[in-house]
């Protein structure tokens, strides 16, 4: 049974072979010039290095997980696109009832004024 | 209606009633609260009396299961009636009875704040009581055993603001403790042997039970006797039995109907019902026999001697009714089973007579119960008195009377039967002949003859009782007089309860009967006058006249004669004395030292406290393992996980 | 094909759409009030239940290529469960309305927490048991969180969240296991493969998560940590639902996943099972008794209630599990009782957090100080309360097993879990009431009928079904005795 997995462990190991080799040469390779603003915060708005404990506004983890939730969404819309023909009505309706559900929850969360940054 | 439609109502309207009006009875109020019960009483009683009429036609035993209670271990627990000549014969006499209290108590407890509550009593006994003589399985019929002494319980306590009526209500409840718990391990000797406590099986393993020795030994006892003897043991608490009657006259605190539905026509009576009920097991066990007849006929004679000292006019009618149950015991015990229950019929009209007629002198009299201030009531009380007067022939036996036909009948046949101990007990029914025809008449002559010894302001205020008061006593009166007549030939001629009865192996205690099947009750009163039980009860009836009419102070210097005689009885033979000072004040000293060494110090400061300490100690070790914080949570998570992985992984 | 499966899932259909309607109320009319969130909810939850005991929904079978099992099993979990969310709703909406916490969301949420647990009921694969626990448990980590106000609600939730997370990575850990020892979700081809291969490290592995992850959603010792955090923690309303409904899906996928999925491998989890058994009896009435928070108290108990729960269930084979099955449906119908009482008392206006807070209920309010007495007593298995029959029926079941000495420590637990019960009826009844002048008695208020009317049906149902126990008993029996896969 472990030879099933055989292959995993292949891919593993090349996995981890192409990483580092492309870390190690990136740290031979690559020109180094420091600069403050590479230091510097990333594009969310926080500090790069501090405590971890800070208080978080909160509108930046709703926005983020409405943004997966949709995101996902279209994860799945992908595959049922592509084999709707075959798949026949069935699939389309149970899609439709999917996107209904959705489109509930998205009238809800907009009522609410989940989209509102004010 | 089919005839288990009936059997339930009659337990269920009772039992409705006495829940509407007990609980709900704010809202139906007093007249709501004996409206209620009195019908549904009524319609039970109705409905008893049809089903008797069925049975009549059809005398098989019908069994029916209404309701499986539990399953535990392949036993079957369930509710369920048995329905045969007899047990339907006893629906009729309670559902009577307990109508014609009912419909007195209207009258009796006119004035009582407990009105409602009282009816609600009486209904709810009535079904108990029913509950246990449609009972088709032991358990059930202990189910209504324990549900009329909780009844009776409450209603000797019912005025529990009298400090001796709640003593006398804890007093039969502790002597019946003692007779449930005989009653508890007779079933459970029964339930090992058979498996089930159902009465067909019982009675169908009773001939292998009267051979089979109890506890798998080779000899001694058997376990039928065992059996008798435990449920005798419960049945003799329960009917005021030697030595366990002592509650019966203390019980005389509550009020007068219930002395008369309870206390005389019914429920002392299910002890009776109980050794009648599960002959075929009696008749197996020949010493068991004997101690019920034994029992009986002691009690019948030195219960009665109790009451010609009584000054208590309820308390000579409670030594009655001991010494009366006696005779029933004594006809079972004799195998004369038929002529027991014929006396249980007789008696519970009679009794419940007695006692009325009694309540309504007692009201009269203003709640005076001492017979030594009353007197001449006769002219006051004129149906009181003569409905009286036949309650006390019927007692006494005076031929034509029904007490007469049922009371000769166990008397012959205690002196026929081949039961063993039967010439004595014969000897001692026949005494007890004078000493209830002695007693009987002491308190007629002292209550309704000679001078009036009230005091002015009642003796102004004397007069006839009412109607809802009167009623009862005549329509009681009637069956007490004409009873005997006709049930005479069906219940002793052996047709009526042909097959209900376990026989006895050798002889037949009716003998007379079946030896002239064509015996007329007409025939039987004539034949009295030459037995002696009859010549014993007219010089019985003489006595009472030399000593309390003619020569009112022949009774006091009989009792300066004869002083430690008289002490004794006034004492009632020391009985109360020996329980309260013997067993009372020995328990309490076993309890004490077994409260303080075993209790207090081993229990409650060793195991009780000890554990809780113990438990207390181990909670506040295990306490600061739940510290609130998150990391430690799932440290003891990750602990877990690998402990448990580490298991499976190693064995 | 597919309309028949559809209609198979019918009564997971009808709460979803329940759900639906009422947070479609909340988007079309927001100044509707949320009352009739509130009666939407309890009416699908009653058509549910009603279609379910009527037999019109829920057919027997399996369905959806085996990730739905419709069994008797199925059936009565389900209407156990509609019936206790019915019962929690009706208890709760008073103490809301009070406490201003009333809102559509949390009748919603409720809704899909039902949803959560009929899915697991008649969760034929790894993956539909797996999707209702996670529907189950993201409903009741928000419930838990929804009073934003109290800090204490917001640490619960957290600590529940992390710990719920841990425990469904650990599920999903071993459900891949056993997707590679079967090479299929569905329960009955893993119980074939992991016959085929008895005692494979792997199939080892597998129950060695499953069981720390079945651990954690029971609350048995030592994954119980949440239990009491969240029960103090969570609103009061949210406490009686976390309480009671969940438990039905913890027995599900016990009985589905253990019972039926991996009962080839009862010997390795049963010892586990065992030794979580014995742990939770010992700490959840140990620190049960040294407990003034009520709520507290009624977690640790809970705990000590699953403690019996798994002592008849690692027995292995139908009797135990059947006794399980039993227990817990009882013990849910008992914690409702008690939590709704509770709940009940705060929608009077009256607090019930500590024993103090209750003392001298029996003269405020005599009839809810009887019926927080029948869930309590039955709680604590006095007959002839219901509770009495669940205890004996998994004494016997220990006892038949011919391990009289575990029954004996069940039953030496059992008598303390008596004392600290007790010690709550003592206080409603024997201790005199809190000093007045406080805001407890000033604002007391009436209580709706309709709710004090359940939990008098509750609570008397507790005594009346204790004295008739042979209805529920047998429907158990039966319900255990016709399993589908």
């Amino acid at each position: 049974m472990l030879h099933d997995y055989f292959g995993v462990l292949v891919f593993l190991i090349v996995g981890a072979v192409v990483g580092a080799a492309l870390l190690v040469l990136g740290f031979i390779l690559a020109p180094r010039h420091a600069d403050p603003v590479k230091g510097a915060a990333y594009e969310c708005g926080f500090e790069a290095f501090e405590d971890a404990r800070i208080p978080f506004d909160v509108r930046y983890y709703l926005v983020a997980i409405l943004f997966i939730i949709f995101d996902l969404e279209i994860a799945f819309f992908f595959p049922w696109a592509v084999a709707l023909r075959e798949l026949g009505p069935a699939a389309y309706a149970a899609m439709a009832v999917f996107f209904a559900v959705l489109v509930v929850g998205f009238a809800y969360e907009w009522r609410r004024g989940g989209l509102e940054w004010e | 209606m089919s005839l288990d439609d009936l059997v339930l109502g009659v337990l269920l309207l009772p039992l409705a009633a006495a829940l509407i009006a007990g609980l709900g009875r704010n809202l139906v109020g007093r007249t709501g609260a004996h409206v209620l019960t009195i019908l549904a009483v009524a319609l039970a009683f109705l409905a008893s009396a049809l089903i008797l009429r069925r049975v009549l036609a059809d005398p098989r035993p019908h069994v029916f299961t209404f309701y499986t209670w539990m399953m535990s271990g392949g036993a079957r627990f369930a509710v369920g009636a048995w329905i045969d000549r007899l047990s339907a014969l006893m629906m009729v006499v309670v559902t009577f009875v307990s109508l014609a209290v009912h419909v007195y108590t209207i009258g009796y407890m006119h004035d009582d704040p407990g009105y409602a509550r009282f009816f609600s009593y009486l209904s709810l006994f009535t079904f108990a009581m029913l509950l246990l003589v449609v009972a088709n399985n032991l358990l059930e019929l202990f189910a209504g055993w324990e549900g009329v002494g909780l009844v009776s319980y409450l209603l000797i306590g019912f005025w529990f603001e009298r400090p001796s009526a709640s003593r006398a209500a804890v007093k039969a409840f502790l002597l019946n403790r003692v007779g449930d718990l005989a009653f508890l391990l007779g079933m459970a000797v029964l339930f090992a042997a058979v498996h089930t406590l159902s009465f067909r099986a019982i009675f169908a393993a009773a001939p292998v039970l009267g051979r089979t020795p109890i506890l798998g030994g080779s000899g001694g006892m058997t376990v039928a006797t065992a059996a008798a003897l435990l449920l005798f043991v419960g049945a003799s608490a329960k009917s005021a039995q030697i030595p366990l009657h002592a509650w019966l006259p203390d019980s005389m605190e509550g009020p007068t109907p219930i002395s008369a539905l309870i206390h005389a026509a019914t429920m002392v009576t299910a002890g009776i019902y109980l050794v009648a009920r599960l002959s075929p097991l009696y008749v197996q066990s020949a010493t068991a026999l004997s101690v019920v007849l034994l029992i009986g006929a002691l009690t019948a004679f030195f219960m009665g001697l109790l009451g010609i000292v009584a000054t208590d006019i309820k308390r000579v009618i409670a030594y009655s009714t001991i010494s009366q149950l006696g005779y029933m015991c004594a006809g079972l015990g004799a195998g004369a089973f038929a002529a027991g229950i014929f006396h249980l019929v007789t008696h519970a009209f009679f009794k419940a007579l007695l006692f009325l007629g009694a309540g309504s002198v007692i009201l009269a009299m203003h709640h005076e119960q001492d017979m030594r201030k009353m007197g001449g009531l006769r002219r006051f009380m004129p149906v009181t008195y003569i409905t009286f007067l036949v309650g006390s022939f019927a007692l006494v036996a005076f031929p034509g009377f029904s007490g007469f036909f049922s009371k000769d009948a166990i008397i012959d046949a205690v002196g026929r039967s081949p039961v063993a101990g039967a010439s004595l007990a014969h000897l001692l029914l026949l005494g007890g002949v004078f000493v209830t025809a002695l007693y009987t008449f002491r308190m007629v002559f002292l209550v309704f003859h000679g001078e009036p010894r009230m005091d002015e302001h009642t003796r102004a205020h004397l007069h006839e009782s009412p109607l809802v008061v009167t009623l009862p006593l005549v329509a009681l009166a009637i069956p007490a007089l004409a009873a005997g007549w006709v049930m005479f030939r069906p219940l002793l001629g052996g047709s009526f309860f042909a097959g209900v009865f376990g026989r006895l192996p050798h002889g037949h205690p009716l003998g007379f009967v079946s030896r002239n099947p064509h015996l007329t009750p007409l025939a039987f009163v004539a034949g009295a006058f030459s037995e002696p039980s009859f010549w014993l009860m007219i010089a019985g009836i003489a006595t009472a006249w030399y000593g309390y009419l003619y020569r009112p102070a022949f009774p006091a210097r009989a009792a300066a004669a004869f002083h430690g005689l008289y002490r004794l009885f006034v004492q009632k033979y020391y009985v109360d004395v020996f329980y309260e000072v013997i067993c009372a004040r020995a328990g309490w000293l076993v309890g004490r030292g077994l409260s303080t060494g075993g209790d207090r110090l081993l229990i409650d400061g060793g195991l009780v406290n000890g554990s809780a300490r113990l438990v207390g100690a181990m909670a506040r070790r295990l306490r600061p393992v739940q510290n609130g914080r998150l990391y430690r949570y799932a440290f003891v998570m990750i602990a877990a996980l690998v402990a448990v992985l580490g298991y499976a992984l190693l064995t | 094909m597919l309309s028949r499966d559809i209609w198979a899932a019918g009564s997971e259909i009808l709460i979803g759409a329940g759900s639906i309607l009422v947070l479609l109320f909340e988007v079309l009319a927001r100044r509707a009030r949320p009352v009739w969130a509130y009666r939407t909810a309890l009416v699908s939850v009653a058509v549910t239940v009603f279609l379910l005991a009527a037999g019109s929904l829920g057919r027997s079978g399996v369905f959806w290529h085996g990730g739905l099992v419709n069994d008797p099993l199925s059936r009565l979990l389900d209407i156990a469960a509609g019936v206790a969310t019915f019962l929690v709703l009706v208890y709760s909406r008073p103490q809301l309305v009070r406490h201003g916490l009333e809102r559509a969301e949390h009748y919603f949420l409720v809704l899909t927490t039902l949803l959560g647990v009929l899915v697991v009921d008649s969760g034929g694969s790894l993956l539909t048991l797996y999707l209702g626990l996670e529907l189950l448990a993201l409903s009741l980590y928000a419930l838990i969180a929804i009073d934003r106000r109290r800090p204490l609600g917001a640490e619960a939730a957290m600590k529940y969240f992390v710990l719920g997370a841990m425990a469904s990575a650990l599920l999903l850990y071993a459900f891949t296991f056993l997707y590679g020892l079967a090479g299929s979700f569905r329960l009955s081809v893993v119980a074939r493969a992991l016959a085929a291969h008895p005692g494979s490290p792997l199939t080892l592995a597998a129950v060695a998560f499953v069981v720390v992850a079945l651990a954690f959603k029971f609350g048995a010792v030592p994954l119980h940590f949440w239990v009491p955090d969240v029960y103090e923690g969570a609103p009061t309303a949210v406490t009686l639902l976390v309480g009671t409904v969940p438990e039905i899906a913890s027995i599900a996928l016990f009985m589905r996943l253990l019972g039926l999925g991996l009962g080839a491998a009862s010997g390795d989890w049963g010892v586990l099972l065992m030794v979580a058994s014995l742990l939770s009896l010992l700490v959840g009435n140990l620190l049960a008794v040294v407990q003034l928070n009520v709520r507290r108290l009624l977690g640790y108990s809970a705990v000590g209630h699953v403690g019996f729960i798994l002592l008849a269930f690692q027995l292995g084979g139908r009797g135990g599990e059947t006794a399980a099955v039993y227990y817990t449906i009882v013990y849910v119908f008992m914690s409702a009782a008690a939590f709704g009482g509770l709940t009940l008392l705060e929608a009077r206006g009256e607090k019930s957090t500590t024993l103090e807070d209750l003392s001298g209920l029996a003269r405020r309010d005599p009839w809810m100080a009887f019926f927080l007495l029948c869930a309590l007593f039955s709680l604590a298995g006095v007959p002839p309360f219901l509770g009495f029959w669940a205890k004996l029926i998994v004494l016997r079941r220990v006892i038949m097993a011919h391990e009289t000495g575990l029954a004996i420590f069940a039953v030496v637990m059992a008598v303390v879990a008596a004392y600290y019960y007790l010690r709550v009826v003592k206080s409603m009844y024997f201790d005199p009431p809190p000093a007045p002048g406080g805001d407890g008695a000033a604002a007391a208020a009436p209580v709706p009928v309709f709710s004090r009317v359940w939990l008098g049906i509750n609570a008397l149902g507790l005594l009346v079904l204790g004295i008739l126990p042979e209805g529920l008993w047998s429907a158990c029996r039966m319900a255990m005795s016709h399993l589908l896969r």
